[in-house]
């Protein structure tokens, strides 16, 4: 495997996980939604590498090392999501406790949805 | 209904709105202001029964802040975080320096050029100069043991200083709560002016990343501020001032009445302070020492096991004061080359002891590794510990932009859509201001009509 091919990968793989992670600074469904195509990309690049690496191994310290950047910046992204859905659920929670008060055990309830059953014969 | 009716119900729609008016452009030239909070006019509609002269219309509510206790406790959360790993960062920055690894300097390096004199001194044992450079070489790692130490030593005293000025500045911060809190007490309609709101939060985003901390809002809208969720700070319109105690053992924060609240701080940039000096900084000085303490009595004993040039015991190479720490004292004794022992007693002027001198290089003696690898694990862990710092820091940078983002969107100004409000507040002004000019007008004919 040539150096430039992994290298490529690697960089295409690092940039859509930093746009991902652009995006995740707002804790929005929308920003969520918004990280998914350059998470393909990120994914998509990393399969050809894997590709690329079973073809041809490449050695030595500099894939390792950026692959350990990358490694860093998908933990770092892990957490923004994490962090994001914590936050959504706080939030959520705060909402539902407003809105239901809470459970016996002190949980926030959950907004009963009405149901009704129509039968036609 | 009559025509004075619609007049009157026309005007108070019309200041309703003014008061809507006042309260979206208060939003808009507040929208930079640092944690200001939008507000709304909470409007009630007036009962419209024409029959009994109800003419309807709508009436101010009063002012609604959008500021969300969850999301601003999420953002002072994340500051703690925030806080800690950057302070963490900060110290060991400061001390990475002194933990050389690449093996040509500090520590590492005066190992290798004392062993690598021991080692020339095994093909000569009874020159002088080759003696000579061997007590030169230990001297050279004495002291660079010696800078480490007071590298870290005086780490610790900048420490302890940074621990005392930031609780001063929790201090000042929690004073300004106090005084706002005072002045809340005075003026109670303070507590729905959107500037005042903002200050007190400002302080309190400003605290967060001090230390941690719990509010509570009492029912005189008076903020309550708990050290750790536990020790109070401020109470209504009264300051507990914390003060912390470095003399000692390790650096304590106590509370007014002198208790010792250290073990409330754990985040923030005191909770990094307080644990880089009193369990960072201890754990490499401890390393530290046994590394000098173990270097120097190895290598004494093997030089008192041996006979020097006049078949006299070998003298001590190395000294330390065990109470200071020996990684502090470590000197070179006044030793002369005749007196280091290069042989054995069985075989005066050989190089027997030597060469167990130089078995001390590579052998186990300190936690099952050599001086080299018990040095190079200390370094290593160092290096790790400043790089969870530094990496954690980024990452709490962007979960604390994350944090605000989502209070922007809760309770924050957003721009466009205080400039919807403001067009649908202007066309609601507009028409109602042309309904009056139109009722005034109406006003004016029947009187004349009258006439």
């Amino acid at each position: 495997m040539g150096s430039g091919e992994w290298r490529l990968a690697i960089q295409e793989a690092l940039a859509g996980v930093a746009e991902a992670q652009a995006h995740l600074r707002t804790p929005t469904a929308e920003a969520l939604e918004s990280t998914w195509p350059n998470l393909e990309r990120a994914t998509g690049a990393l399969h050809r590498l894997a590709e690329c690496l079973r073809a041809a191994p490449a050695g030595g310290p500099e894939p390792h090392c950026a692959l350990e950047s990358l490694r860093q910046e998908v933990t770092r992204l892990r957490s923004l999501l994490e962090g994001a859905a914590a936050l959504r659920l706080g939030w959520a929670q705060r909402l539902y406790a407003t809105a239901c008060g809470y459970t016996p055990q002190g949980q926030p309830a959950m907004p009963q949805v009405a149901r009704r059953l129509s039968l036609q014969g | 209904m009559s025509l004075f009716g619609t007049l009157v119900s026309s005007a108070g729609s019309l200041r309703v709105f003014e008061k809507a008016l006042e309260t979206t452009q208060n939003n808009v030239s507040n929208a930079s202001t640092p944690n200001f909070a939008k507000q709304r006019l909470l409007v009630d509609s007036l009962a419209f029964e024409p029959d009994l002269g109800l003419p309807g219309g709508i009436l101010s509510g009063g002012l609604d802040s959008y500021r969300d206790r969850y999301s601003e406790q999420a953002v002072w959360r994340r500051q703690e975080e925030y806080g800690l790993s950057r302070q963490l960062a900060s110290e060991l920055g400061r001390i990475e320096a002194y933990f050389d690894v690449t093996g040509g300097a500090g520590i590492p390096g005066a190992l290798n050029h004392f062993f690598q004199s021991v080692s020339s001194w095994s093909v000569v044992p009874n020159d002088a100069a080759a003696r000579a450079a061997v007590i030169e070489q230990a001297g050279y790692l004495a002291a660079r043991v010696r800078d480490t130490a007071q590298g870290l030593a005086g780490a610790r005293t900048a420490a302890e200083q940074q621990i005392h000025n930031t609780v001063d500045s929790i201090n000042h911060l929690a004073g300004i709560v106090r005084d706002l809190n005072a002045s809340l007490r005075q003026d109670y309609r303070m507590a729905g002016d959107p500037g005042f709101d903002a200050r007190l939060h400002t302080v309190l985003e400003q605290l967060a990343e001090l230390v941690n901390f719990t509010t509570l809002r009492q029912p005189d809208g008076t903020v309550t501020i708990l050290l750790g969720g536990q020790t109070p700070l401020v109470v209504g319109d009264r300051q507990y001032k914390i003060a912390a105690q470095t003399g000692g053992g390790a650096a304590v924060i106590v509370d007014p009445q002198g208790v010792d609240v250290t073990a409330q701080v754990v985040r923030g940039r005191l909770g990094g302070l307080l644990q880089h000096r009193n369990t960072t900084l201890p754990s490499y000085l401890n390393d530290l020492n046994r590394l000098a303490e173990t270097l120097a009595d190895r290598v004494n004993a093997v030089l008192a096991s041996g006979v020097d040039l006049n078949s006299q015991p070998g003298a001590a190479l190395f000294s330390y004061d065990g109470a200071a720490g020996a990684a502090f004292g470590l000197r070179v004794t006044s030793i002369t080359p005749d007196q280091l022992a290069a042989a054995l007693p069985g075989a005066p002027g050989g190089n027997a002891n030597v060469l167990n001198l130089m078995e001390l290089a590579n052998s186990a003696e300190i936690d099952g590794a050599t001086f080299m690898q018990f040095y190079g694990a200390l370094a290593r862990n160092m290096g790790r510990a400043l790089e969870t710092a530094r990496e954690g820091t980024r990452t709490n940078e962007l979960l604390l932009l994350q944090a605000r983002a989502l209070r922007d969107e809760i309770s924050g100004v957003s721009l466009d859509e205080e400039a919807i409000h403001l067009i649908q507040f202007q066309r609601a002004y507009q028409a109602s201001a042309r309904l009056v000019t139109v009722l005034d007008e109406l006003t004016e004919i029947a009187i004349n009509l009258i006439r």
